[in-house]
């Protein structure tokens, strides 16, 4: 009894060190958000600054535009995401439960695709774009992703897992394929879905390189281009705005996953654990 | 990967088609010279003209734009800006655009980087006439190639030191260094006064800005004609030497850019070779915190200040003669006095105008550090030079060779290799 | 690199064929779209980055190509720099992958052992992999600082000296993959988390039945239920280890003396500062060809193991 109270006063401790590790970079970031510009950098070490400026924000807001910028993003991430879904459960679910030939050989070009960096194709798939008039468009951030290679991979490692007596019943019952997937397959692969939804957010509304290069009208500007205002190297970094503007473009994000941690969570054990 | 034969051959020639569809859509765009054609030739009847910049040319550009389309209907200037972050990746938007056939009429670009322009996508030259009547023409040796004004100067800046006062007259320091001899003298008082490293020259960012400056103003060329390095000699050795100086004696910390301005602004620092650019910022950061100033950039002993020009400019890209006119009076109504006036006072740069320049002399905070800029009467050089595409990696060698500098490594070895490689390169 | 979670998926998908023949339309319909896509914005591009290798490729206006044979291979092997980005990537994946990996799955046994407030430790410490990483670069810039920042007042309190963390070339490196770390053990320990919430119960009341706890029933019990997602997490480690490009972009840019520059960043510097597109592709080929020998490689191993 008493051994177990000791265990539990030192995982408590490991716990709070661990916990502080991970966010102290992020506690710092919000202290130098609503820092004054005298002690927005090097005050010391102390968390909370010697002066405040909640004009930061007011900074953030105003000259990068970041209303418009987080809409954007908004939209480019949700239809990016909604047409990864389009393509990549029916797919999945064909990878993960049906048989026909030359599958396996299409499955390893979605692993392939999984190892190409996206560094080595974003000019011909830019030159592409551009040949075709799409660039400076809203459909040219959102239609190169129209299918994740990391998605496929996920999903079907989560489908594989769904009981085939599920299917055959429903089979049984005179669904056709539509219905399978809506009515069986989406419900049975719910976490896996909320995992992949949430990476695929997380990545393009962070995503900078792609959005560089076919976003510039400013009316098409996403959140991490909206940043670069106040990243100008040669009159200095703005670090309060900066830090505001980082601060505002990633609370949408941890809400997100505040709401989706249930599902989420669930979601990529329940593809992996057998039973 | 076991894709079948046919499917193999199906995907080859599925790439072959793609692969002659972008060469062919991109081989268009042809760059040949236009005749200089005048505005008064042309019909603004459904001209567009394109103008891609930097965050910093966005008050320029959506200023002119309506003075612009107001005097020529019928002309649409269209605004693409960049949110790059720098003029290197300023310069990367600018050649993926021309790649994806989207060649600018008008672009804004970085002063090192007029030569890769000029060699490598034939700008049109600028006519000084198409600028207004008080546009500074000394500023017009920095945008000129071969004798020709490519470029027009818009926020310019040389390097400057910047003083930490306090510090230095807390050690009994009292005269600003104008040499590099009394530089590192004044650092070895300072740093007996506080122990740590008092003085930072760029590492990287601009490294290669104060070492052309140090190389010209020993009396040497930075770039030889036949495009090699200019300080591969004694003289250049000498001239580069205050790196090696300053190591030697713990005098300089081998950190970034970056870090260093934070260590200006925070008090550590004593001089720091940088841009006026920063003295805004500085001013802000600091507000009363220590006494600081900006002055002359130490020049190497015995030499003369010829410091080059960093900072942005204009260049017309226009394939069409009378595009090209109207592309280059744009720019003369980008450099509008008040535009001057306006972006020197925000980002302390110095005047290209000689009207924005009196004004200037007129504010009260023309003699504050933030003024240096404005009071600046030099002539600045052009900044780079390294012929054809070479500029990027030669930059690099550059900023490996000051790295290598400030670690303290000989200076006579180290230019050595670095020119050797510069050369292999600039080949 | 995958073959190992794929056998399961492949045993399962047998018994269907045996219920259901003739998927072979409906398998390709819905298999389409989703390649489709693939193929028009990965592999299409891919190749022909594969097919740029063997090309002078010239950007300027006109964007000729200019037959190059095997020179932009020769050019690549032999730089250098190339060479040093390409073994700064092996140490970067050493120092990151296994790390993230066992901190990861430490980090979420702890997490997992909390009752009440589980929710709570499980989002602090997922924060670290949704911040911006440019506003991050400019915390961790702080906390490296060779005077004043934090890492070293810490340090200097237990009386070493200051560590130029990112300005010297030894040590840049391993403070660029710490933060790596930092960012890759957060998402390795949200998805062994998962692995663990849904262990079913009665395996942990069979244990405790049969008096197993503790480092026993950890090695013999959870971490072979916890196998098939480790499998999962490796490759995504493996991934995000060797294509690691933001973190250095925004803190070192390859700095200093090119002692952090990793094969993507180094793809890009030829690609889009050297305007080398030829020689970009080449590398980034090479990256692909090393990453598939590899995967070929751990499958082969696997399967040797497990057969």
């Amino acid at each position: 009894m008493k051994a177990d109270y000791y265990w539990r006063i030192v995982r408590a401790g490991c716990v709070a060190v661990v916990v502080m590790i991970a966010v102290f970079p992020l506690v710092w970031m919000v202290r130098t958000s609503v820092a004054g510009a005298d002690s927005v950098i090097l005050d010391g070490l102390s968390p909370i600054p010697s002066s405040f400026d909640l004009g930061n924000f007011e900074r953030a807001w105003m000259l990068a535009g970041l209303g418009t910028a987080m809409f954007n993003g908004a939209v480019v991430c949700i239809a990016i995401l909604a047409i990864q879904l389009l393509t990549c459960v029916p797919a999945a679910y064909a990878f993960a439960k049906l048989r026909f030939r030359g599958r396996d050989a299409v499955f390893m070009v979605v692993v392939a695709c999984l190892l190409i960096p996206t560094q080595a194709t974003a000019l011909p798939l830019f030159l592409g774009i551009s040949a075709v008039g799409l660039s400076d468009t809203l459909v040219a951030l959102i239609i190169p992703f129209a299918s994740s290679a990391f998605g496929l991979f996920l999903l079907r490692q989560h489908m594989s897992t769904i009981p085939d007596v599920l299917l055959e019943a429903a089979r049984v019952d005179g669904l056709r394929t539509p219905s399978i997937l809506w009515r069986v397959v989406v419900p049975a692969s719910g976490p896996a879905i909320a995992t992949f939804a949430v990476l695929s957010i997380f990545v393009h509304w962070n995503d900078y390189l792609w959005p560089l290069m076919v976003a510039r009208d400013p009316a098409l500007r996403t959140p991490p281009l909206a940043l670069a205002v106040f990243q100008q190297a040669e009159i200095g970094l703005d670090f309060g705005a900066l830090a505001a503007g980082a601060v505002i473009i990633t609370a949408p994000i941890v809400v997100l996953f505040l709401i989706a941690q249930r599902r989420f969570v669930a979601g990529i054990a329940g593809g992996e654990i057998p039973g | 990967m076991s894709f079948t034969r046919r499917r193999r051959r199906a995907a080859v020639s599925v790439i072959a088609a793609l692969t002659l569809g972008l060469v062919a859509a991109c081989g268009g765009g042809s760059s040949e010279t236009a005749t200089a054609a005048s505005t008064a030739d042309c019909s603004p009847d459904g001209v567009r003209l394109t103008v891609t910049y930097a965050p910093y040319g966005e008050v320029a550009a959506g200023l002119a734009k309506p003075i612009f389309e107001s005097r020529y209907p019928g002309l649409t200037v269209d605004l693409r800006p960049t949110s790059t972050v720098g003029y290197d990746d300023l310069t990367q938007q600018i050649v993926t655009d021309i790649a994806g056939g989207a060649r600018p009429d008008v672009a804004m670009i970085g002063t090192g980087q007029l030569q890769f322009w000029v060699d490598r996508y034939g700008p049109q030259p600028i006519d000084p006439a198409a600028l207004k009547p008080t546009y500074d023409q000394r500023f017009l040796e920095v945008g000129s190639v071969r004798d020709e004004v490519y470029f027009a100067p818009f926020q310019v800046s040389v390097p400057v030191l910047y003083t930490n006062l306090d510090l230095t007259t807390g050690a009994g320091v009292t005269e600003l260094p104008t040499t590099t001899g009394e530089l590192v003298e004044s650092a070895r008082r300072v740093k007996g006064g506080s122990g740590s490293a008092p003085v930072q020259i760029p590492r990287d960012q601009i490294a290669d800005w104060p070492v052309q400056a140090f190389v010209q103003s020993a009396g040497l060329a930075y770039v030889e004609a036949d495009g090699g390095p200019g300080f591969d000699s004694p003289e250049g050795v000498r001239a580069l030497g205050i790196y090696e100086q300053l190591a030697a004696d713990g005098l300089i910390d081998p950190i970034s850019f970056a870090d260093a301005i934070t260590a200006f602004n925070t008090g550590r620092l004593a001089y720091f070779i940088s841009t006026p650019a920063l003295a805004a910022q500085a001013q802000e950061t600091i507000g009363g915190a220590f006494e600081w100033t900006v002055s002359d950039f130490p020049v190497p002993d015995g030499g003369d200040p010829r410091l080059p020009a960093g900072g942005n400019g204009w260049i017309v890209l226009s394939d069409d003669a009378c595009r090209a006119a109207y592309s280059a009076e744009l720019i003369g109504e980008m450099l509008s006095p008040e535009i001057i006036v306006e972006s020197s006072k925000k980002f302390s740069y110095i005047p290209v105008d000689r009207e924005a320049a009196e004004a200037l002399a007129a504010d009260p905070a023309v003699s504050s550090p933030m003024g240096y800029a404005w009071r600046y009467e030099g002539t600045p050089t052009r900044f780079g030079g390294w012929p054809g595409d070479s500029t990027p990696r030669v930059n690099v060698f550059v900023e490996d060779m000051v790295q290598r500098l400030t670690r303290g490594e000989p200076t006579q070895q180290v230019v050595a290799d670095m020119s050797a490689r510069i050369r292999s390169a600039v080949r | 690199m995958s073959a190992p979670t794929l056998r399961p998926t492949a045993r399962a998908a047998e018994s269907t064929r045996a219920r259901f023949s003739g998927d072979a339309w409906l398998g390709a319909v819905l298999v389409t779209p989703a390649m489709l896509a693939l193929v028009l914005f990965v592999v299409t591009p891919g190749l022909l980055a594969f097919v740029a290798t063997m090309f002078e490729i010239d950007l300027s206006g006109r964007t000729e190509w200019e037959w190059a044979g095997l020179d932009n291979v020769r050019a690549v092997m032999t730089d250098p720099a190339v060479l040093q980005s390409l073994a700064n990537t092996l140490i970067y994946s050493v120092l990151t992958i296994v790390p993230s990996l066992v901190i990861g799955l430490a980090l979420a046994l702890l997490a997992n052992s909390l009752g009440r407030g589980r929710p709570l430790v499980r989002t602090l410490l997922f924060l670290p992999f949704t911040a911006n990483l440019v506003a991050m670069a400019v915390v961790f810039r702080f906390i490296f600082d060779l005077r004043g920042g934090l890492a070293n007042t810490v340090l200097g309190l237990a009386g070493v000296g200051p560590i130029n963390f990112l300005g010297d070339t030894a040590t840049a490196l391993p403070t660029v993959a710490a933060v790596g770390v930092w960012r890759c053990a957060a998402l390795a320990m949200i998805l062994f988390l998962a692995g663990l919430t849904s262990i079913p119960t009665a395996v942990h009341e069979a244990a405790a039945a049969d008096g197993i706890s503790g480092w026993v029933k950890l090695r013999w019990v959870v971490l072979p239920l916890l196998k098939p997602i480790t499998i999962f997490v490796t490759v995504l480690m493996i991934l995000q280890s060797v294509q690691v490009f933001d973190t250095i972009n925004v803190m070192t840019q390859g700095g200093p003396l090119g002692s952090t520059e990793t094969v993507l960043t180094m793809v890009w510097r030829l690609g889009f500062t050297y305007y080398d597109l030829g020689q970009g592709a080449a590398l980034s080929t090479m990256l692909l060809i090393l990453l598939i020998a590899v995967g070929i490689l751990r499958r082969r191993s696997f399967s040797g193991e497990s057969r």
